[in-house]
C-alpha cells in the first residue's frame, strides 16, 4: 500500500512505532519491528518525505496498531532535506496530516496534493508563496476552506480598496460596512494581502512560485493563516515556532 | 564485556571507565562541552594534548564515546544533547546551541565538525548549525559518506567512522 511516513517514535530498543499517511486508507498507526538494529527487513530507516510501498498486516484481529512487513521506496523528494526552510515547511504539513487525518479515513485527493506540493517543495526556491498556498489548499481539503472573495455577512464581493477584517473561526471577511456592526472580527487585511490570498485560493501550483511578496505582506499573510490553522485544529502546532523562525526572522 | 574492552582502543576504555565514573560520582556535564565530567571540565577539555581549534559535534555522549573509540580525532567536543525535532516542538533552544555559538566567539576555533546522524532530524539539525555558525569565520565541515543514510554514528563500526572522520568535507 502507497503512503508517506508521519512520525517516529521509538518503541524499547530496536522497534518503531511509525504514523503513516496511506493514500488508500488515510492514517494508520503500525509497529516497525528491529528496524533500529536489523538490516535484514528494513536496509533503511523509514524517513520522512519518501513515498513508500508498504506490506502490512494486522497484527491480531480487531487490533488498531499494523505490522510492517516491508517497505520499498518509491521515491525520495532528497532535495527537501538538503534545504532547512523546506524542512521546516515539509514538517509544518506532516504535522496537520498527523492532528486532522482520522484513522483509516481515505483522502486520496489530499494525499495527491501532498506528494505534489513534496514534488514542488524539492523544486522550487519560492518557499513564501509555497507554505501560504499550502496552508490554504490543505485546510480546504479537510474542509476548512477559507472564503477571500465575498463578504460573509452581505455576500458582496470583497473591494480591495475598503478595510476588510479576516475572521479565522469563520474562515473568510467581512466588508467595511458589516465591520462596523460586529466587533469580534479583528484582524483587518490590507490589500496586497487580500490579493494575494484571491490569487493563491485559485491558483495551480505552476504558477505559485512566480508570486513577489513584500516582507510585510510575508508576515501579515503568515499571521493570518497561523490564527485560521490554530483555531481550526484547536491547538497551537508544534512546528510553527520553527517554521517561523527560519523563514521569518532575519539572518 | 571485558572481552570487548580487551579488544577495543585505549581511548574507549578511558571514556567508558570516565563515563562510569561520573555517573558514580554524580553525574554532572562538562562546562565547556557538555559530555559527562567528574570536575567542572571533562577530561578532554582538560587533557592539553588536544587541539583546540577543531570542535566536532555530536547529538550525545555515545556519540562521542564512538568517535572517541576510532582514535581518529584529536580536537575537542560539543555535546547538543538532542537533534532538533520540530513534531515534537523540540527546537534549536532546547539544544546546546547558543553555548556553542558563545565558544566560537571565546574560543580559538578554526574549524566545527558537524558529525550529527544522517537522518532527518539529524540533517535538519547540521544545516541549521550551518546558518547560525555562518557569521563565524570558521571551516564548516560534514562526515564523509559511509555512514548509511537513516543510520545512527553509535552503531556505525570504528572504521567506517573513522574514514568518515578523516575524509570529511567542507559544508
Ligand atoms: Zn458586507
Ligand atoms: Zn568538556
Amino acid at each position: 500500500m502507497e503512503g508517506i511516513v508521519l512520525r517516529r517514535i521509538d518503541y524499547g530498543e530496536s522497534d518503531q512505532i511509525i504514523k503513516l499517511f496511506l493514500k488508500e486508507t488515510g492514517n494508520i498507526s503500525a509497529i516497525a519491528k528491529g528496524i533500529k538494529r536489523s538490516k535484514k527487513r528494513f536496509p533503511h530507516r523509514l524517513e520522512p518525505f519518501r513515498v513508500y510501498d508498504f506490506t502490512l498486516r494486522k497484527r491480531k484481529p480487531g487490533q488498531s496498531l499494523y505490522l510492517i512487513q516491508s517497505a520499498d521506496q518509491i521515491r525520495d523528494f532528497e532535495e527537501i532535506k538538503e534545504d532547512i526552510r523546506k524542512i521546516a515547511l515539509g514538517n509544518f504539513i506532516l504535522e496537520i496530516l498527523l492532528i486532522a487525518v482520522k484513522e483509516s479515513h481515505p483522502h486520496p485527493e489530499l494525499y495527491d496534493f501532498v506528494l505534489k506540493t513534496f514534488r514542488n517543495l524539492s523544486e522550487s526556491e519560492g518557499i513564501f508563496p509555497l507554505w501560504f498556498y499550502v496552508a490554504i489548499h490543505v485546510m480546504g481539503f479537510l474542509g476548512f476552506s477559507p472564503n477571500f472573495e465575498t463578504c460573509l455577512k452581505c455576500k458582496k464581493p470583497l473591494q480591495k480598496t475598503e478595510k476588510n477584517l479576516f475572521n479565522p473561526a469563520r474562515g473568510g471577511l467581512v466588508c467595511q460596512q458589516c465591520a462596523t456592526l460586529s466587533k469580534t472580527d479583528k484582524t483587518s487585511v490590507t490589500s496586497e494581502a487580500l490579493g494575494v490570498l484571491q490569487f493563491l485560493k485559485k491558483a495551480s501550483f505552476p504558477a505559485v512560485p512566480r508570486i513577489k511578496l513584500s516582507s510585510q505582506t510575508r508576515t501579515e499573510i503568515a499571521s493570518l493563516l497561523t490564527n485560521f490553522i490554530t483555531y481550526h485544529l484547536e491547538r497551537p502546532l508544534k512546528t510553527l515556532p520553527f517554521l517561523q523562525e527560519v523563514l521569518l526572522k532575519k539572518k | 564485556m571485558a572481552f570487548y574492552l580487551l579488544h577495543a582502543p585505549d581511548s574507549y576504555s578511558d571514556a567508558l571507565a570516565e563515563a562510569i565514573h561520573a555517573v558514580k560520582k554524580e553525574l554532572k556535564l562538562c562546562a565547556r562541552c557538555f559530555n559527562l565530567a567528574d570536575a567542572e571540565l571533562c577530561a578532554i577539555c582538560r587533557n592539553p594534548k588536544r587541539d583546540p581549534h577543531v570542535i566536532c559535534v555530536v547529538e550525545d555522549t555515545k556519540d562521542l564515546i564512538a568517535i572517541e573509540q576510532t582514535g581518529a580525532f584529536q580536537g575537542l567536543y560539543h555535546v547538543l544533547h538532542g537533534q532538533l525535532d520540530p513534531l515534537q516542538g523540540v527546537g534549536p533552544e532546547k539544544l546546546k546551541i547558543e553555548e556553542l555559538v558563545l565558544r566560537l566567539r571565546d574560543e580559538p576555533v578554526k574549524e566545527v565538525i558537524l558529525a550529527t546522524n544522517p537522518d532527518a532530524n539529524g540533517t535538519a539539525t547540521a544545516l541549521y548549525l550551518q546558518r547560525r555558525l555562518k557569521p563565524f569565520d570558521v571551516k564548516i565541515t560534514r562526515l564523509a559518506q559511509g555512514i548509511p543514510v537513516g543510520g545512527d554514528i553509535e552503531y556505525v563500526d570504528t572504521q567506517t567512522l573513522g574514514a568518515s572522520l578523516k575524509q570529511r568535507t567542507e559544508f
